[in-house]
């Protein structure tokens, strides 16, 4: 749902909802009053007035949420005005669009744009340790038959058979490749197996973090997904309704608090923080840029896999070319770590904690929701 | 869900005369107090069966709200508020305990999906990694000097594949777990706490010194007959939106093929696997045996290895994240009603449970 049908729908069916809600709310608790009052109860009076200053609070919050919604569009058009690159594709945030398909030209809604580009940055990326996944290991993809081997793949097969191959002649040992791991050219051998071990055991390691990374990838695209879609069309109505009586106080404050800062805090935060980000210019004097591809001309970190793999390989060469370069790959490795784990839970974090706070302001108990969250991320 | 049906009746004949029953016996306790009291004059016995008095009337009332909560929930359409906030046109009546239970097992169903999805591909790659092969030292002239030669593990590569696959398959198989567990505590809370619970809370309640833990068990009672549902209700609302199969991925049934159908294609693959492992060209088997296993289990579904990750993944979120969410909001909720009655009641250790 785009956001401008969006806000329609408040006007059209949010509205008469809480409306209703409130005038429910407003009969239980004035019903309370005059009890209260005709039995002389003091602390259900004081209740049914709170309660009743609450119902007020809610249309109140309503009306707010609906200037809200609008003024945060123009914050984050501010904000995150600005083009990113994904995928060969451009992503503009702000300003105009021109639509061919309805010959209009309609104002960028920032925020549909960065839930396009974080989808496109996760999607990207699990394709990228897909493809490393395959690239480490080539049997997966080889159908070539077995006499054809070449490459390292012959000297493999070359360096096991040296390896494992005995010869004796009248029950006399003359030869055993496990014999000269100290030294000689049956020891080359064998010192060559304990490095096809070493870089067996290293795949295994990046085979692993491959795989947890894929799971946080795939866990932050169905939760980016699951906020553009809901967020806003569901949880922000239903929080305010749930707000209005005294039960379901907590859980509305939840829901209200969750929708603000994942849908409108979260999405800006990622942007800000991606180091691909290039902030449009807002001087007159300074020309335009003379074609797409330049716009594209900005730092970006390096693909997972490409670091991955020069991770690998200049491990292999540590020993002999020494630990320079080694440390160089062990800086890319902390860069592309940033990317794709610590940048998205930075910005999930401090939308939580807006959410933490902005729940606490709402009349919500946040401590059990902030413990979930903790646990879970 | 049959509970609608069942609660008016259970209101009529079990609920209400218990109410009764034990109002009456605290009405009796409290006139036998303060015909006490006025009698020794103690002033505080008086107070005490005013209190009491005041207390019993509340009790009451809240025993009047649980009916009209319970028949809210039952009477609600959650659809409506589909159609609203989704803009759909849907005339179908979902109650609130309905949608409940809908969302949860659409849950179980989509974790069992995805578990079957993974569990296809991670036996495709077991047969694979496991598959081996002699080649005989004098190939040309087979194994007529000794069964001498090299062993060989072809496809041991997909060892890896299967290996990042058995973490998914894990979460999966937890997936579908946690998501028959809430089941279960949908069908255990809405029926054992509406029938059990919640009388014995509003008898306990009654009882002068029985009070606090009269609250507690109340509180428990409302939290998860009421708030827990409410909450997976709002979920089910929006589960187009989370219930989603990865495009890459194939009809979920085919996946899980007829026992007789399997007997036969296996006959199939191992005899074509025979004959190209048979075959006169040096190492051509290897090529033709890989084929073989891979067209006996893709021909009609589509190896897509990242697809049943990302499925996988997505189910853990439908079925262990989101209800999770809705019990441990549940739990919240219990202390926040117990506060109404003026009980603190500390869930930190069940929280931490969940």
């Amino acid at each position: 749902m785009a956001l401008p049908d969006m806000l329609a729908s408040w006007e059209v069916g949010y509205v008469p909802i809480i409306a209703v809600v409130s005038l429910t709310a407003t009969a239980i608790y004035a019903t309370l009053l005059g009890f209260a009052k005709a039995f002389n109860m003091p602390n259900l009076e004081r209740f049914a007035k709170s309660e009743l200053a609450q119902v007020i609070a809610t249309v109140l919050m309503t009306a707010f949420l609906l200037f809200f919604v609008g003024s945060a569009l123009e914050v984050a058009s501010s904000l995150i005005g600005g083009n990113i690159y994904c995928a060969g594709e451009l992503y503009t945030f702000g300003g105009y669009e021109f639509d061919p398909s309805e010959g209009i030209v309609y104002e960028n809604q920032p925020l549909n744009k960065a839930f396009e580009l974080i989808k496109c940055k996760l999607r990207t990326r699990g394709k990228e340790v897909g493809e490393f996944i395959d690239s480490m290991f080539p049997q997966l993809t080889q159908t070539s038959p077995l006499p054809s081997l070449s490459g390292r793949a012959a000297e493999l097969y070359m360096i096991y058979f040296l390896y494992y191959f005995s010869a004796s002649v009248l029950g006399i040992p003359i030869y055993n490749g496990q014999f000269g791991l100290g030294g000689g050219w049956a020891g080359a051998a064998g010192g060559e197996l304990l490095s096809v071990y070493g870089l067996v055991e290293q795949s295994r390691l990046l085979l692993m973090f491959a795989v947890n990374v894929l799971v946080a990838i795939n866990s932050q695209y169905a939760l980016v997904l699951y906020i553009q879609k809901t967020f806003l069309a569901i949880f922000l109505p239903l929080g305010i309704l749930l707000r209005s009586f005294y039960f379901t106080r907590s859980i509305g404050a939840l829901f209200i608090s969750l929708a603000l800062s994942l849908y409108f805090v979260y999405p800006v935060v990622y942007i800000l923080l991606d180091p691909g980000f290039a902030p449009s210019s807002t001087s007159e004097e300074e020309p335009a840029p003379s074609s797409v591809s330049s716009l594209g001309c900005v730092n970006t970190m390096n693909s997972f896999a490409t670091v991955m793999s020069s991770f690998a390989s200049v491990q292999q060469q540590t020993a002999a070319v020494g630990e320079s370069e080694g440390q160089a790959s062990i800086s890319d490795y902390s860069r592309f770590y940033l990317e794709l784990l610590i940048h998205p839970l930075v910005s999930l974090s401090i939308s939580l904690l807006v959410a933490r706070y902005v729940m606490h302001l709402l009349g919500g108990d946040p401590y059990a929701f902030a413990r979930f969250a903790a646990k879970v991320i | 869900m049959m509970l609608c049906e069942q609660f008016n009746d259970f209101l009529l004949t079990s609920l209400l005369p218990l109410i009764a029953t034990a109002s009456m016996a605290t009405g009796i306790i409290i006139a036998l107090v303060l015909l006490l009291g006025r009698a020794i004059g103690n002033s505080r016995l008086s107070v005490w069966a005013k209190d009491e008095v005041v207390q019993l009337f509340f009790s009451l009332a809240f025993i009047s709200f649980v009916p009209l909560l319970v028949n809210l929930s039952c009477t609600l359409n959650a659809n409506d508020f589909r159609n609203i906030l989704l803009e759909e046109t849907s005339s179908e009546v979902v109650n609130l305990y309905d949608a409940a239970e809908l969302y949860v097992l659409s849950a179980a169903r989509y974790s069992h999906e995805a578990l079957a999805a993974v569990r296809y591909h991670l036996e495709v790659y077991a047969v694979l990694s496991a598959s081996s092969g002699f080649e005989c030292a004098f190939s040309f002239l087979g194994c007529l000097f000794g069964y001498t030669g090299d062993s060989f593990s072809l496809f041991g590569g997909y060892g890896a594949l299967q290996s990042a696959l058995s973490l998914f398959f894990n979460l999966t198989v937890i997936s579908l777990m946690t998501a028959l567990l809430h089941y279960f505590i949908l069908s255990l809370t809405s029926k054992a706490f509406l029938f059990f619970l919640l009388p014995l809370g509003l008898f306990f309640r009654s009882l002068p010194y029985m009070r606090i833990l009269g609250s507690v068990l109340f509180a428990l009672a409302l939290s998860f007959i009421f708030i827990y549902p409410l909450l997976l209700s709002i979920f089910w609302i929006g589960s187009d939106f989370v219930l989603l199969v990865p495009s890459e991925i194939g009809e979920g049934d085919a996946y899980l093929r007829a026992e007789e159908d399997m007997v036969g294609r296996a006959g199939a693959a191992a005899a074509s696997s025979v004959a190209a492992l048979a075959s006169l060209v040096p190492g051509a088997g290897t090529e033709l045996a890989q084929a073989a296993i891979k067209a006996f289990y893709f021909d009609d579904v589509d190896e897509r290895p990242y697809a049943v990750m990302d499925f996988a993944v997505r189910a853990l979120f439908a079925a262990v994240i989101l209800p999770t969410l809705a019990l441990i909001g549940a739990l919240a909720s219990t202390v926040y009603i117990a506060k109404f009655f003026g009980q603190q009641v500390d869930l930190s250790r069940l929280m931490q449970l969940m």
